[in-house]
């Protein structure tokens, strides 16, 4: 609770099974990106179970977990709300490190001060109409602190989280950018010489004029779409006063993920499945998701372990459409999937 | 003859053009008077408003003529700032004169139709001279109290009405949330509009303090609740209707932050643990009472019994003084003859002499 007086969200980036090192990445770039409101350096071990970790969330205001996990087919995130809240599953189509971004872009630029406040968080294309896109937008809504119109430094926003819903593929792209802003109608060196704590070198310089005239009215992107100019409302960083137009530009950091909503449950990783991308009407009765060696609450709704033998025949669809195998055929044994124990 | 006037004539060019230059190199700051157009201001007849108002254009003012100051292209020298003052300050008398020249005329035509009527003038003239001094005097009052409206409308309560409609909208935007529309995004403060696809959605946004936890029922009543919802659920008919519209309508707001009580297992357990809750505390309270009781009679033992230790010790201290005393009495004075002689006689059994047989 703070200025809003409203509560913080706070969240846990975790990692269940066995991950790869790609995975362990993506973990670590997750956490940055929740960043601050999230444990940096969470320390989890193999035994720790997901009931350990909603009992240690209570105590420490955690509200919402976010957890990565690997199959064969592909890696998988859910969002999950603390105590009792709704689990929604994301199947990761393709991702991309952080490392990855900053190897390709010319200039990466990360500094650390822009994390030590929360993203803004944009959403497009979710159809409100939709039970579970509203439910995807409200998710990612809440899962970052609400933003007071009237005290909100506007120097303080300087990260943004797009999420963008394509309505033919059914997947959300998952973008992160650092946000900066430019004054608008000066030439190039003035610019710099403004945003810049840099004192520019004028040794190849005849004149002082020089340096205002020959770096000309900005580079060829400066002639770029009128709706990336604004009027700042506040100060935004150097050079950029208030009441003074300004172009916001945006820099790729951090992660790249194509995610496609797979379904969603009542509770905590467990519970009655709202909704499943693959709508098989058997998959409405409370059902684990037998491929991901998570360990599943030992907090049961009301004793799922009696509903198991009756769903035998769904689970053998539900794997055979998921992972496009016969139950019996992979180097795992689907039976004996169910009596893995616990991670 | 004729050239000492020429030359006179340039030698005043020359001289002249020798000021001007000299002139020149003096900044307008220094050189001029301060401009009179700015009217001195009278700060202490001033609202709050008007004040700051008036520090708001000052500081506009100066920024812009700072600006006008260093751009180039407005650069004017002090001679042509002097040129222009004078040129602004001619075309004032000009008006002036032709204002007066105007009220000349009329005059004139008044004096025209002089004698009788020039009492009957000047009474016009002084009437309309009051009448024109009410109306403004009407006129400043009406502003004063519009002014005064507004500044106490910004204090008091038309302010919390504004406070209360901005809640209603905020509400209402709750509503609309709910059903599905836009919400509003980071709203900047300046008056212009964004344009925005009709898609996008922004992060949540407080526009006003609302009202928290309206009416939060008591958790007896939300086992009610529950019970009933489970009920409804197992009823096989529009069970599945139900369990699903429940199960969307509570995801959605557990998403967002409240909090849904609808386990009843889990209800009866926080039930139960505020029942132990409160039996516990009573207990404590009893049993603090009863120690306090116990307490308090112990106190009054060792009171009554100090009391009385007191009170002995007093008498013994008595006693002692007593003994003291007598021994410091000369008990002859109460062996006198006739009380001797009272004490022996024979057959008193008081005192004795002694035995008949005794030897002396």
């Amino acid at each position: 609770s703070h200025e809003t007086g409203e509560k913080i969200p706070r969240s846990f980036v975790i990692g269940r099974g066995k991950l790869p090192v790609l995975l362990r990445n993506l973990e670590q770039d997750l956490r940055k990106l929740m960043l601050p409101h999230t444990a940096l350096h969470l320390k989890e071990s193999g035994k720790n179970t997901l009931k350990d970790f909603v009992h240690v969330a209570g105590p420490l205001g955690v509200s919402h977990f976010v957890i990565l996990s690997n199959t064969k087919n592909a890696p998988y995130m859910k969002v999950v709300r603390s105590p009792h809240g709704p689990t929604m599953t994301f199947k990761v189509h393709d991702f991309c490190l952080a490392a990855d971004v900053a190897r390709a872009l010319l200039r990466y630029r990360a500094p650390p001060s822009i994390f030590k406040n929360p993203p803004l968080v944009v959403l497009n294309g979710f159809n409100p109409a939709e039970a579970h896109l509203k439910l995807v937008t409200i998710m990612f809504q809440n899962i970052f602190p609400v933003i007071d119109v009237k005290k909100v430094k506007l120097s303080l926003c300087q990260r943004v989280l797009l999420l963008n819903y394509d309505k033919d593929t059914k997947v959300i792209d998952f973008r992160h950018y650092a946000i900066s802003a430019q004054p608008v109608g000066v030439s190039r060196g003035i610019r710099k010489l403004v945003q810049r704590t840099k004192i520019p070198d004028l040794r190849t310089l005849n004149d002082v004029s020089e340096f205002v005239t020959k770096s000309g009215y900005g580079s060829e992107s400066e002639a770029e779409n009128e709706s990336s100019r604004v009027t700042l409302p506040q100060d935004y960083g150097r050079g950029n006063p208030a009441s003074q137009q300004s172009a916001v530009k945006l820099h790729e950091i951090g992660p790249r993920m194509t995610l496609q909503l797979v379904k969603v449950e009542e509770g905590l990783c467990s519970g009655a499945v709202m909704f499943h991308e693959y709508g098989i009407e058997e998959n409405k009765k409370k059902n684990k998701k037998k491929e991901e060696p998570v360990d599943d609450m030992d907090v049961d709704m009301d004793g799922e372990e009696q509903h198991e033998e009756e769903e035998e025949d769904d689970d053998a669809d539900y794997y055979r459409q998921e992972v496009g195998e016969e139950p019996g055929e992979g180097k795992r044994n689907f039976t004996l999937l169910r009596q893995v124990p616990c991670f | 003859m004729g050239c000492l006037a020429i030359d006179l004539a340039e030698i005043v060019c020359a001289n002249s053009r020798y000021f001007d230059e000299l002139v020149d190199l003096i900044p307008p700051k220094f050189y001029l008077p301060a401009d009179d157009n700015v009217e001195k201001q009278w700060v202490f007849g001033m609202t709050k408003r008007e004040k700051r108002e008036a520090r708001r254009l000052t500081k506009e003012h100066s920024k812009k003529a700072r600006r006008d100051r260093l751009d180039p292209e407005k650069f004017v020298t002090t001679l042509q700032v002097l040129q222009q003052r004078n040129e602004v300050a001619e075309a004032h008398a000009e008006k002036e004169e032709e204002d007066e020249e105007a009220k000349a005329e009329e005059n004139g035509k008044g004096d025209a139709e002089q004698a009788p009527v020039a009492g009957t003038e000047r009474v016009k003239s002084s009437q309309e001279l009051r009448e024109r001094l009410h109306k403004r005097i009407e006129a400043i009052r009406a502003e004063r109290r519009i002014n005064k409206a507004r500044d106490w409308q910004e204090r008091t309560k038309d302010a919390s009405k504004k406070r209360k409609k901005s809640e209603n909208k905020t509400t209402q935007a709750n509503k609309r949330q709910k059903q599905g529309h836009k919400e509003t995004g980071i709203v900047p403060v300046s008056s212009e509009k964004v344009p925005v696809a009709s898609d996008m959605e922004f992060g949540r946004v407080k526009i006003d303090s609302q009202k928290r936890t309206l009416n939060r029922k008591s958790k007896e009543k939300l086992l009610e609740q529950a019970t009933k919802l489970q009920k409804d659920i197992q009823d096989t008919e529009k069970g599945k209707d139900v369990a699903s519209k429940h199960s969307w309508d509570a995801a959605l707001s557990r998403a967002s932050g409240q909090k849904v009580f609808d386990n009843p297992k889990l209800l009866k357990q926080s039930l139960k643990r505020e029942h132990q809750r409160r039996e516990k505390s009573a207990k404590k309270w009893q049993d603090r009472h009863d120690s306090e009781a116990q307490r308090a009679q112990e106190k009054q033992q060792t009171r009554a019994s100090h009391i009385k230790e007191r009170i002995d010790a007093r008498k013994q201290r008595l006693i002692a003084k007593v003994c003291k005393l007598v021994t410091l009495i000369d008990l002859t004075l109460l062996f006198t003859p006739q009380r001797e002689k009272k004490l022996m006689r024979p057959g008193f059994e008081g005192r004795k002499a002694g035995f008949l047989n005794e030897a002396k």
